[in-house]
C-alpha cells in the first residue's frame, strides 16, 4: 500500500463572519508524522476538523489521494482518517472496552455483524495503548492520563492510514507523553500510518515529528524539518518568546529553551528589560 | 512495544462482550416476562376477574359466557393499545435524552408531546378531524416544535440548558392552549379533558392501535437501523462525524422518528404523563451504561403504562387514568433532576 497524500489547498474557514484559517495550503508528508505548533487560539483544532471534514471550509478543499474528501462517502473516509478530538465526551459509565469498540464503527455496515477481526483490532489497541488491565472499568472513573490513552485506543481500533491527534499529550506526566509519543512512532513504522499531531510542547514536537508545521493567526508561518522550524526567530514570531535553541543531546534534534524575565543569568538576560538575577529592577 | 495483542486478550474482549451481550438479552427476557404478567393482568381483570384459562379460550375465539365479550372487545384493545403507545413513548424518550446526552431532554418535558396533543385535540374538537389525519396533525405540530425549541436555543451552537429551558417554557404554553381548547367543547366529559391533559387508554378500540402499530413499525424500524450510529452521538459530535456518522443526516432521520412515535401514540392516547421521561433512566438503571438502552427503554414503556393503567383501573379507591399514575410517579423523579441540575450549575 502506498502512503496517503494528504492536501488542504487554499483553505479558508472558520465559525462566522471572520475566518479562523485565512488561504491556508499545506502537504502533509505522506507515510511520517507530523506536528502542529502555534499559540493557544491560533486556529490548530480548526485546521484538524477542517482536515477531517468536520468543518467545512468556507473556500478551498482538502485533498486526499487527488479526491477531494467532500466527495468521499463519509464512512469511506472514516475508514482511512481518523481523528482524536481535542475535548471528547465519554457517556456516562460506559467502559474501556465498550468505547473503544466504537473506533470499530466506520467498518460496520448496516446488516454485517461483528466479527473476530473486530475483536482482534479492539484487542490490539488495547494491548498497544497498555489499557488491557482496565478493559472493564467505566472511563468517568480513570484518571487523566488513563482516559488519554483509552481515547487512543478507540482511534487505533479504527485502523486508519492517517491519524489526526489533537493534543493527544494533555493530562499526561512526563513519562506517559513520551510513551504515547513512542507509541505512535511505532504506529507510523510498524503500520505505515500517517500521523498527524498538535502538540503544546515543542521539545517533544521536533523531537518525534519528522515535520513541523507552525501555525500563527490561522496562517502557516513555517513548515518543514524541525531544524528549519525550530529557530529562535521563528519561535520570536510564532508565540512571541525569545529563546535559545540548542542541540538536545539525547536526540540529535533541536531544543528551545524559553528566555523569560526572571531567573535569567548574565548572558540571557536582556538588559535593560528584564530584573536582576536578585530582583532589583533594571 | 508489539502492535499487536497476543491472542488470548482478543479472546478476552470477545467473552467481555458476548457476557454483555448475555446479560442485556437477560434482562429483556425479565422485562419481557413481566409484560406478559401486565398484559395477563389487564385481560383477566375487569368488572370480575376471568380466569388465565377462560382469557385464552376467549382470545382463540372460544365462547366464554359473560367474559368473552369484555375480554376480545374491552381488554384486549386496551392491552395492545397500551403496550404499543407505552413502547412508543419509552423508544421515542430515550432516543431524545441521548441525542442530546441529557435525561431532562425527553419530549414530555420540552413540549414535543404537548405540541402533538395540542394539534390532535384541536383538530378533534374545533375541526371534527378523525383517524389519520389527527396522526398528521399531531407528527406535523410535534416536528414543528422540534423546529422552533431547536431555532430558539439556537445561538452559535445549540446548548443542552438553553434548550430545555425553552422546552419547558413551550410546553406549559401549549399546555393552555390545550386548556382553552377543552373548556371550549363543554360537552366534554372531564375523563375525556383528562386524556388530553395527562393521557389515558379508556375505551380503546384495536383501530385505534393500528396507527401506534403502523408507526412503531416503520419509525422503530427506522431506529432500529441507526442503532449504531445513536450510539456513536452519544459520543461528542465530534468524535461521532469522526467515525463516520454522516451527522447531519442520520440526526434527522433520528429526531424525525422519535417525533413520529411520540406524536403518533399521543395522538391517540393523549400524552400518558412522564412515560417517555421515565422509560430512558430506568431503562440504563437495570442495564447498566454501555449502550443506548433503546429496546428496553421500549419494554420499560410499555410496562409502565400497563401497570399504570391497572393501578388507576383497579388498585385505587377511584378510577384514574393512566396518566395520573405515571405522573404521579414521574414527578418526583422530575423534581429530583432539577434540584440536581441546579446543584451542578445548569448541568443535569
Ligand atoms: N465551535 C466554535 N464556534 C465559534 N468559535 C470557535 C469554535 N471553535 C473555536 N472557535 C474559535 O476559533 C479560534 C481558533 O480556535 P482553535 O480551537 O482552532 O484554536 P487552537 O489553536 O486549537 O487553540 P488551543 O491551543 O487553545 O487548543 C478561537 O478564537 C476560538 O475561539
Ligand atoms: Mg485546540
Amino acid at each position: 500500500m502506498t502512503a496517503p497524500t494528504l492536501q488542504a489547498l487554499g483553505l479558508r474557514a472558520g465559525y462566522g463572519a471572520t475566518p479562523i484559517l485565512k488561504d491556508l495550503t499545506l502537504a502533509l508528508p505522506p507515510g511520517g508524522i507530523s506536528a502542529i505548533v502555534g499559540a493557544n487560539a491560533c486556529g490548530k483544532s480548526t485546521l484538524l476538523r477542517c482536515l477531517s471534514r468536520l468543518l467545512r471550509p468556507e473556500r478551498g478543499q482538502v485533498v486526499l489521494d487527488g479526491r477531494s474528501v467532500r466527495d468521499m462517502p463519509t464512512r469511506d473516509l472514516a475508514r482511512r482518517l481518523g481523528l482524536l478530538p481535542q475535548a471528547p465526551i465519554a457517556p456516562d459509565g460506559i467502559t474501556v472496552a465498550d468505547l473503544v469498540s466504537h473506533g470499530r464503527h466506520p467498518h460496520q455496515g448496516l446488516l454485517s455483524r461483528w466479527t473476530r477481526a473486530d475483536d482482534a483490532a479492539v484487542a490490539d489497541a488495547l494491548a498497544a495503548t497498555r489499557t488491557a488491565e482496565l478493559a472493564e472499568r467505566a472511563v468517568d472513573e480513570l484518571s487523566g492520563g488513563q482516559r488519554q490513552r483509552v481515547w487512543i485506543a478507540m482511534a487505533l481500533a479504527q485502523e486508519t492510514d492517517i491519524l489526526l491527534l489533537d493534543e493527544p499529550t494533555t493530562f499526561l506526566d512526563i513519562a506517559h507523553q513520551v510513551e504515547v509519543l513512542d507509541l505512535l512512532v511505532d504506529l507510523n513504522r510498524g503500520r505505515g500510518t500517517t500521523v498527524v499531531m498538535v502538540l503544546h510542547d515543542l521539545n517533544l514536537a521536533a523531537r518525534y515529528a519528522d515535520h513541523l508545521i507552525a501555525l500563527r493567526d490561522g496562517q502557516i508561518r513555517a513548515a518543514g524539518t524541525p531544524a528549519e522550524v525550530l529557530t529562535e526567530e521563528i519561535v520570536q514570531q510564532v508565540f512571541g518568546l525569545s529563546c535559545v535553541v540548542i542541540e538536545d543531546p539525547t536526540s540529535g534534534r533541536p531544543m528551545m529553551l524559553p528566555r523569560g524575565r526572571h531567573r535569567m543569568t548574565q548572558a540571557h538576560r536582556a538588559p535593560g528589560r528584564d530584573p536582576e538575577p536578585d530582583g532589583t529592577p533594571p | 512495544m508489539s502492535l499487536t495483542a497476543p491472542a488470548p486478550l482478543a479472546a478476552r474482549v470477545a467473552s467481555l462482550r458476548r457476557a454483555r451481550s448475555r446479560g442485556r438479552c437477560r434482562i429483556a427476557a425479565l422485562i419481557g416476562g413481566l409484560l406478559a404478567v401486565g398484559i395477563t393482568l389487564t385481560l383477566s381483570v375487569g368488572h370480575s376477574v376471568t380466569p388465565p384459562l377462560d382469557v385464552v379460550r376467549a382470545l382463540t375465539g372460544g365462547d366464554v359466557p359473560g367474559a368473552g365479550f369484555s375480554v376480545r372487545e374491552l381488554r384486549l384493545p386496551r392491552a395492545v393499545l397500551a403496550t404499543l403507545a407505552g413502547m412508543s413513548f419509552g423508544l421515542g424518550g430515550v432516543v431524545f435524552q441521548t441525542l442530546l446526552r441529557n435525561p431532562l431532554a425527553s419530549p414530555d418535558i420540552i413540549g414535543i408531546s404537548s405540541g402533538a396533543s395540542a394539534a390532535a385535540v384541536v383538530a378533534i374538537v374545533l375541526l371534527g378531524w378523525t383517524g389519520a389525519a389527527v396522526s398528521v396533525a399531531a407528527v406535523l405540530a410535534g416536528l414543528a416544535v422540534a423546529l422552533l425549541i431547536y431555532l430558539l436555543a439556537w445561538r452559535d451552537r445549540v446548548s443542552g440548558a438553553r434548550l430545555i429551558l425553552i422546552g419547558i417554557g413551550i410546553s406549559a404554553m401549549l399546555e393552555s392552549i390545550i386548556a382553552w381548547v377543552l373548556s371550549r367543547a363543554p360537552a366534554w366529559t372531564l375523563q375525556e379533558a383528562l386524556r388530553w391533559l395527562t393521557g389515558s387508554v379508556n375505551g380503546a378500540t384495536v383501530d385505534q392501535a393500528l396507527p401506534v402499530l403502523l408507526s412503531l413499525g416503520l419509525f422503530g424500524g427506522l431506529l432500529l437501523g441507526l442503532r449504531r450510529e445513536i450510539g456513536a452521538m452519544r459520543l461528542s459530535d465530534d468524535t461521532a462525524a469522526a467515525l463516520g456518522v454522516p451527522l447531519l443526516r442520520d440526526k434527522a432521520l433520528v429526531i424525525l422518528a422519535a417525533v413520529g412515535l411520540i406524536a403518533v401514540a399521543t395522538a391517540v392516547t393523549g400524552p400518558i404523563a412522564f412515560v417517555a421521561f421515565l422509560s430512558g433512566p430506568v431503562a440504563a438503571r437495570v442495564t447498566g451504561p454501555g449502550r443506548a438502552p433503546l429496546g428496553t427503554a421500549a419494554l420499560i414503556g410499555a410496562l409502565l403504562v400497563l401497570i399504570g393503567d391497572f393501578v388507576g383501573q383497579h388498585l385505587l379507591p377511584a378510577r384514574y387514568p393512566v396518566g395520573v399514575v405515571t405522573g404521579a410517579i414521574g414527578a418526583p423523579y422530575l423534581l429530583y433532576l432539577i434540584v440536581r441540575a441546579n446543584r451542578q450549575g445548569g448541568h443535569a
